[in-house]
């Protein structure tokens, strides 16, 4: 019985050192200020990774940063390429994420077609997913004659019209309210077409003069091209930001689609432009071939051209060179569509023949990220096929903050009250069920760390939870004891009755929590992983810091003529 | 000797049939609850029905109505929004639950520009982005399904390895009457349904059973002991009475943690807390007043112990 003991204390004293010895890291990084951390930072970078990885590792919900769960599109691939191309999807998404330059990504395969991608720390949404989402398709590809274009816009209009004549009668639910507004719009388009009517015409693929000729001040008859700006010196089309749903919809009619030939397909802008305080979008007839694609692609580097405008310069192979040569001497003055995942990055006109080296113009809003996030994506290859978020959280870094706040003044608090009160309750024996408590909190961060589990919200939550859950041990110990002494029972016979005949109670309770613990760490997300863990955790704990700890004091105890309880 | 009650002689048995009429009220609410989940009418949260929530605030003023007529006059209508007052008034939640097929950015990016286009005089920051796709919100609709059915049937499993038969029956009658409530009382004050909801009552249904579990191993012993002497319903009393500060004692000191929880933890955790909050009320009252009658009836309609 007393070497029992005696080897009990020693493990007892051994698991607080080594826990002290997991904790460590975690008071080292916790207690440093940003400035500190950013002075190992500068200086010995790895020694704060290896601090950070030796500490609790805090959530994406405390933390800040995103979670962004991707499905990949395999509907277009064939057996072969669908086998892998979750795997081969990954590894490129790993890649750009890689060069993005965020310390400790997380990135995994979930099911047969879903990536989940953790950007810890990052916070920039649209940035992020674009990087990430981007199948990164790069295409070459001609535009249509500027003479095709004008006879297919006409025939566009004029199916359009007869449709709505058609459609008139039974579609009464316009508005006054609507029709007002697209007149305003129309003047609008009218007049910036004055504006531009000086201008002289253009054989590059401008189709300015043909909206020009038509000049209608009755839009009914230009349903669609009422839509439809163009400026001199640009290629395609300019639609303003509120007309891009409408025109879209309008392009999406069966009637239209028929119209458009086989070999051509319309186009958008990747990104919008402010032009005259207005957003607009480039909108492109291009035509479907592509004349070159991103395999040929060696290299990719954003730099600046000679009016400070972000652009991306790129390299091709010796054979994609030759492509490339052929034809842009073969349409010289004609413009070049370069799309991006069938959206138009930019459309340059060829000034002359170009080999292996070339450069994408970015236009006026893109900024320097744009282009570094584009050489990324060219750099990194194109994704085997289209991926989809599905998924996305973005928490930012205050929220964060404000969640470890609330979360340690409740834990702060909840701890207090129920030490408070298990002392008045139980005086000493109180006492000593408050020691066991706190040791079941170090013991529980203690096994944090060292299993590397993730404190989430949620998991602060189970650390209250399991505060208040670990004290029932000792209560219904205590009580028991309580109990055994009011039928006259000795103080040694009454402890040990007390710990003998609560321990079933205890365990069968326990176990209950347990199972469903283990039911929630297979349910969903991280956050719900991280309350999981921290009450199956807390739960193996306050087994043996409630009964085996206590009862170590408690034997001493037994010898003593009055029990405090 | 500090006591909260002193030895306590209380007729839980005898009160049954009120707790019964409780019971069965709170339970009709808790089976409307859950069949409405079903039918996809109540109010699941984005993380199960899918759409999105954006938080964040407004630089300068902006009111909850500016707000909301914005974003209806943008198509979003059916957007609900929820002034949060974290440490600036101009604090808000918005939530859309419409959701497409396409990537659900989308949908987060289109409030954002209506944001800016409406308010061009208030910068809004955004502090946090929920999207979820509904096929997401379908897988975990699934997860969650499983997860409570695998929960109660690995309680089940244990209580029956346990305890006898009958016990083990009482005991999971009692759990589902713990879990169902809960969901009902929640159904009540409108409270979506969220994955951390699910969460909470999943916890619940282990905790509940704390109290059944330390009841029934008193019922058991004392069964043994009044083996010769005295009947069912006054063993099961006084094994109530026995364990009642215990129980009283343990729940105060996990209600006391909760409550904390929910004044303080922030937007986060208040619904899960709140679960909990109903939950150990319920747990407590069930122990004492839903699965001991239900052993006792059982007992006297084919008595098995006391012949």
């Amino acid at each position: 019985m007393r070497r029992s003991r005696l080897y009990l204390i020693l493990l007892i004293s051994f698991l607080i050192l080594a826990s002290f010895y997991a904790l460590f890291p975690s008071f080292k990084l916790w207690s440093m200020s940003e400035a500190d951390k950013e002075h190992i930072r500068s200086t010995e970078p790895q020694d704060l990774i290896n601090l950070e990885r030796k500490a609790i590792k805090l959530g994406l919900d405390l933390k800040g940063g995103m979670h962004v769960v991707l499905q990949v599109d395999k509907s277009k691939l064939n057996e072969n390429e669908r086998r892998d191309a979750t795997e081969r999807a990954l590894e490129i998404i790993r890649n750009r994420v890689d060069q993005f330059g965020i310390t400790e990504p997380l990135i995994h395969k979930q099911g047969g077609d879903r990536i989940v991608v953790e950007l810890p720390g990052l916070h920039d949404v649209e940035r992020a997913s674009a990087l990430i989402g981007q199948t990164a398709q790069l295409e070459f590809k001609l535009m249509e004659t500027p003479e095709n274009t004008v006879s297919l816009l006409k025939k566009i209009d004029a199916a359009l019209a007869q449709a709505e004549t058609t459609l008139i009668e039974e579609e009464e639910t316009e508005t006054p309210e609507d029709t007002v507004e697209e007149k305003e719009k129309e003047s609008d388009v009218v007049k910036d077409l004055f504006g531009e009517a000086e201008e002289e015409p253009d054989t590059t693929g401008d189709t300015t003069s043909f909206l020009e000729e038509e000049e209608d001040p009755y839009y009914e008859e230009r349903p669609f091209t009422q839509y439809l700006e163009s400026y001199e010196g640009r290629s395609g089309f300019m639609v303003l930001q509120q007309d891009k749903p409408k025109v879209e919809l309008l392009l999406s009619r069966p009637e239209v689609q028929e119209l458009i030939p086989k070999d051509d397909e319309f186009a958008f802008s990747t990104r919008a432009e402010t032009f005259q305080n207005q957003k607009y979008w480039g909108l492109y007839l291009l035509k479907k071939r592509s004349e070159l694609s991103g395999k040929y692609l060696v290299d990719a580097r954003p730099t600046y051209d000679q009016f400070r405008k972000p652009e991306v310069q790129f390299t091709l192979t010796k054979k994609g060179g030759r492509i490339f040569a052929r034809v842009t001497g073969a349409n010289i003055d004609k413009p070049l569509a370069i799309t991006l995942d069938g959206r138009v990055e930019s459309a340059p006109i060829i000034r002359s023949k170009i080999r292996d080296r070339g450069v994408i113009e970015m236009g006026g809003v893109a900024s320097i990220e744009d282009a570094t996030d584009l050489s990324i994506v060219l750099r990194a290859g194109a994704l085997p096929a289209p991926v989809k978020i599905i998924e996305n959280r973005v928490i930012g870094p205050s929220l964060g903050q404000d969640s470890i706040r609330k979360g340690t003044t409740s834990v702060i608090i909840g701890f207090c009250v129920v030490l408070l009160f298990m002392v008045i309750y139980y005086r000493l024996s109180g006492l000593i069920a408050d020691i066991a408590v706190l040791l079941n909190l170090f013991f529980l961060m203690a096994a944090m760390a060292a299993l590397h589990a993730t404190l989430t919200m949620p998991g602060i939550a189970g650390i209250i939870l399991t505060v208040g859950m670990a004290v029932d041990a000792n209560v219904l110990i205590f009580e028991r004891i309580r109990e055994e002494m009011r039928t006259g029972k000795t103080i040694r016979a009454a402890i040990d009755a007390g710990y003998k005949r609560a321990l079933t109670a205890i365990i069968d309770a326990n176990i209950t929590t347990l199972i469903t613990a283990a039911v929630l760490f297979n349910l969903g997300t991280g956050p719900i992983k991280g309350f999981a863990v921290v009450l199956s955790l807390g739960v193996l704990i306050s087994l043996f810091t409630a009964v085996v700890i206590t009862r170590v004091i408690f034997d001493i105890r037994k010898g003593y003529r009055t029990l405090s309880i | 000797m500090l006591q909260i009650l002193r030895k306590t002689n209380i007729d839980f048995i005898g009160r049954r049939y009120y707790a019964f009429a409780i019971s069965g009220i709170l339970l009709i609410l808790g089976l409307a609850a859950f069949v409405a989940i079903f039918l996809g009418k109540a109010d699941l949260g984005i993380d199960f029905a899918g759409g999105t929530m954006l938080q964040g605030y407004f630089e300068k003023e902006v009111t909850i109505g500016e707000l909301r007529a914005a974003l209806s006059r943008n198509g979003y209508d059916e957007a609900f929004i929820q002034s949060l007052h974290r440490e600036n008034p101009n604090y808000f939640m918005i939530r859309v639950k419409t959701t497409t097929d396409e990537d659900v950015t989308q949908i987060s990016s289109g409030i954002l520009s209506v944001l800016a286009k409406e308010f061009p005089q208030s910068k809004f920051n955004l502090d946090s982005v929920d999207g979820i796709g509904p096929a997401v919100g379908k897988t975990l609709q699934r997860q969650a399904r499983w997860a409570v059915l695998i929960a109660l049937a690995g309680i089940l499993f244990y209580i029956w390895i346990r305890f006898d038969f009958r016990f083990g029956v009482a005991a999971t009658i009692t759990t589902l009457h713990d879990v169902l409530l809960v969901l009902g009382i929640l159904f009540v004050l409108q409270k979506d349904i969220t994955l951390l909801v699910v969460t909470a009552l999943l916890t619940l249904a282990g905790y509940s059973l704390n109290d059944t579990v330390v009841l029934f191993d008193r019922v058991r012993e004392n069964l043994k002991l009044f083996r010769k002497k005295g009947n069912f319903a006054s063993t099961i009393n006084a094994s109530i009475n026995e364990v009642l500060s215990r129980t009283i004692i343990t729940s105060l000191t996990t209600f006391a943690v909760v409550l904390t929880l929910f004044l303080v933890g922030g937007e986060v955790v208040h619904d899960f807390a709140l679960a909990l909050m109903i939950g150990i009320v319920v747990g407590t009252y069930s122990s004492m007043f839903v699965a001991s009658p239900i052993i006792m009836e059982w007992e006297r309609k084919s008595p098995k112990r006391f012949k």
